[in-house]
């Protein structure tokens, strides 16, 4: 995957992040400058000022700009606005679009998400199960690591001590907004019927 | 499920390893007075300045960009953070209250926090470190365009997890941060990708979309279920701990399974832990009770008589299940 795929599924929140991409973000400049100027269309769709920026520099970005084709996994809740679709609206070809992401979905697929490229080579960022036991697939949620964790098992409740648990943590992004439905759906009749 | 003895046993075990250990370090060098002077002048930066940036924020395979700001109004400072990825999230904290709103679920969550907190994520709440952690300057390198010290603050015992924090050496803001596992690995980090410091911030970054005063009717206000903040009054009380780790707040909340959940908050300056105490509704299946991963978090659920208790925390498991297994009703 090229890095404006990554960046571009990076900003719609799409498949599973690549540490190694993310580490790279964090330290290459020219990667950066992309980065930000995504975020700039991002904020001026949205009604923010900007941060300042080199406008020249950003327009001509903004001519240069690839067709991004990324391959979609579902996503539960409906989204507003899409850096990448609308990203992709500019660059004029949409009907072309449309027809190579059609074909991009009956090619064959290099693994369960968008960034599954490098990552299992690559990541940085320990992983739950490689923590546990390298060797143990990512099927392997809910069976007992060698030091006796667990997973949490699929449909166990912690969600909401997570959330109560959240003004005092430090990390208000760590939950997504997946700890909020749960509790939600548990306890409120007319947020099931939604 | 271990007994009380042979957790003492581990306990016993990771004290003993720390003692070894600091028998063979260095006595506090040039290195560590920097480091501390760096790390103070970083805590009372993140609370002092004005800033806007977009940040990239990492645990496990799990991803999130987000818009932080943090300004001044009338004199009172608020910081918004939004989430660009993902279904829409804003965060707002002012005079000491999160507003959390989730416009997909028409759903807001109101909470008070804990004085000094900030949204920035991985930033400790408490500047007293020394006694169970020890900083150590490491260098420096560039974070989004800014040239920064990195300190890490290593834990003195294996009751805590490591954090580096890469500081901007012009204005000691945190531009990048990272929380590690005894293997120094990475378990959870943040940085900056693109930040503007001090200044005046625009007003609409500071202000969400929403304005908990005029919600629709069909948005639900979930303020946290506490009962009562009074301290004192959960009936429970942690008998024993891990070093270092102590009893910062509790309150009574209403949860989904109880109407009277005791919630005690255990911290050691940098790690928290939180414990809730609820009755038990019949028999808990035996797999349900043990310790437990979800990303960075630890969970430890045991029952106490008729009570289970929850543990759950960014801290090793030993901690986590030490904690719950110093529970003790109040006599």
């Amino acid at each position: 995957m090229t890095d404006e795929e990554q960046l571009s599924a990076l900003m719609d929140g799409e498949g599973d992040a690549d540490p190694a991409f993310v580490e790279r973000l964090m330290q290459d400049d020219a990667l950066r400058q992309r980065w930000q100027e995504q975020h700039v269309v991002s904020d001026l769709l949205r009604g923010h000022a900007p941060v300042p920026f080199d406008l020249r520099r950003f327009q001509a970005a903004l001519v240069a700009e690839p067709v991004v084709m990324v391959r979609r996994r579902p996503v539960p809740h409906p989204r507003p606005f899409s850096a990448s679709r609308w990203w992709g609206g500019l660059s004029a070809v949409a009907a072309c679009a449309a027809v190579v992401l059609v074909s991009s979905l009956v090619l064959p697929r290099h693994g369960g998400g968008v960034f599954d490229g490098a990552s299992g080579e690559q990541a940085n960022v320990a992983s739950t199960e490689s923590r546990s036991n390298p060797d143990r697939p990512a099927s392997g949620r809910g069976s007992s690591s060698a030091d006796g964790v667990r997973e949490v098992p699929p449909g166990a409740s912690v969600h909401e001590y997570l959330l109560a648990h959240e003004p005092v943590s430090g990390s208000f992004l760590s939950r997504g907004e997946s700890v909020f439905v749960q509790p939600v759906n548990a306890t409120d009749p007319r947020q099931s019927a939604r | 499920m271990r007994t009380i003895g042979a957790l003492t046993g581990r306990m016993a075990m990771v004290a003993m390893a720390c003692v070894l250990g600091s028998a063979s370090m260095p006595v506090a060098s040039q290195d560590q007075a920097d480091a501390t002077s760096i790390f103070q002048r970083m805590l009372r930066a993140t609370h002092e300045l004005t800033y806007t940036g977009v940040l990239v924020y990492q645990q496990g395979g799990i991803s999130e960009t987000a818009r932080l700001a943090r300004g001044i109004e009338r004199g009172s400072a608020r910081e918004r953070m939004e989430i660009l990825d993902g279904a829409p999230r804003e965060l707002l904290l002012a005079n000491g209250q999160l507003e959390c709103y989730l416009p997909n679920l028409h759903r807001v969550t109101v909470e008070q926090v804990p004085a000094g907190r900030s949204l920035l994520p991985i930033l400790p709440a408490s500047s007293e470190v020394a006694a169970s952690y020890r900083l150590r300057a490491e260098g420096s390198a560039r974070v989004a365009g800014r040239d920064c010290d990195t300190i890490l603050l290593e834990p003195r015992d294996g009751f805590r997890y490591a954090q580096r924090y890469w500081i901007d050496r012009a204005s000691g803001m945190l531009m990048k941060a990272q929380i590690l596992d005894e293997h120094r690995a990475v378990l959870e980090q943040f940085a900056f990708t693109q930040v503007q410091i001090g200044g005046a911030i625009a007003p609409t970054l500071l202000r969400p979309g929403y304005t908990l005063s005029r919600l629709g009717p069909d948005w639900r206000v979930d303020r946290g279920g506490i009962r009562s903040p009074a301290p004192g009054d959960t009936g429970w009380q942690l008998a024993t701990a891990p070093p270092g780790y102590r009893k910062t707040a509790e309150v009574v909340r209403e949860m989904s399974r109880s109407s009277r959940v005791g919630h005690m908050i255990v911290s050691d300056g940098v790690s928290a832990i939180s414990v809730f105490v609820e009755p038990a509704r019949g028999d808990a299946p035996a797999d349900s009770l043990g310790v437990f991963r979800t990303g960075a978090f630890h969970v430890f659920k045991r029952r106490l008589d008729a009570f289970v208790v929850t543990a759950v925390g960014e801290a090793p498991a030993v901690s986590v299940q030490a904690i719950a297994e110093g529970v003790v009703m109040r006599q």
